[in-house]
């Protein structure tokens, strides 16, 4: 149960973070600051996850 | 660069039966969410037991990083139907948008944007689909003695590491390896988190400033 649960929540929010941006309407921009700190999550967050299980 | 998808597919695949997923949910859960990373660390948390939104929360972080590309991809597909604007959606993944804008920056005003891409992404989503169930069909057939856990912290390694281009990626890097080792003893894994945000922070204060 508690994996099935998981999966759905994962497909759910991975989708919406992927769509997020190509679902709004024309015209609306981007704040810059979050425009800044998105570049910096993929090297925060794979170095955070590559610690090993303890 | 497609080669470069296979092992980490295949590692995935393994690394998620390893941590006791049923290989039909395996397979299933790469099909549906389609993101590697975070389906590795959400099957090292689902191995210890961890609720499931502790596992959707870690996806979340995890994942960030496609809201980027949502952004980016943005500016050269905002004006598309919104079949289209899904069907991108769901295709993102880390090295279509990279193969894109290498493409997109040589060729601006190209007009078959969404054909090269709708390629591009169809080819990869093919191959990565393949390498996972291959994993899963290794993984399967693993006596659980072999222990395979050591695989998912190198596959991040090695993941994190084409991002380390400047100043500023290291400075995130380095600062989310320290806060996760220090920040070891927080409970439900919110290491992962306190890393994560200290790691985004030190990326933004050592960019260079523009002059």
């Amino acid at each position: 149960m508690n994996l099935w649960l998981a999966m759905i929540g994962m497909a759910v929010v991975t989708y919406l973070l992927r769509a997020s941006f190509l679902l709004l309407p024309p015209g609306v921009e981007t704040p810059p600051l979050l425009k800044r700190a998105l570049r910096y999550v993929p090297a925060a967050v794979l170095t955070a996850s590559g610690r090993p299980k303890s | 660069m497609l080669l470069g998808i296979v092992p980490f597919g295949v590692i995935t695949g393994v690394a998620m039966v390893a941590s006791g997923i049923p290989p039909p949910a395996a397979m299933l859960m790469s099909v549906v969410v389609f993101a590697g990373a975070s389906m590795m660390a959400s099957a090292q948390l689902l191995a210890s037991d961890s609720p499931a939104l502790l596992v959707v929360l870690a996806t979340l972080f995890i994942n960030l990083r496609f809201m980027m590309y949502s952004a980016s991809l943005r500016l050269h597909f905002a004006d598309l139907p919104l079949r289209w604007r899904l069907i991108v959606s769901y295709l993102q993944a880390d090295n279509a948008y990279g193969l894109m804008l290498s493409r997109f920056a040589e060729h601006p005003n190209d007009s078959s944007k969404l054909e090269y891409f709708l390629g591009a992404g169809l080819l990869i989503w093919s191959v990565w689909q393949a390498a996972v169930l291959a994993g899963i069909l290794v993984g399967a057939g693993v006596p659980a003695s072999w222990r395979l856990e050591f695989a998912a912290p190198l596959a991040f390694i090695a993941m994190s590491v084409p991002f380390l281009r400047d100043r500023a990626m290291i400075a995130a890097a380095l600062a989310a390896g320290i806060v996760v080792v220090l920040a070891n003893d927080l409970p439900l894994r919110l290491s992962i988190v306190a890393a994560a945000l200290t790691g985004i922070t030190a990326g933004l204060l050592f960019e260079r400033r523009p002059a």
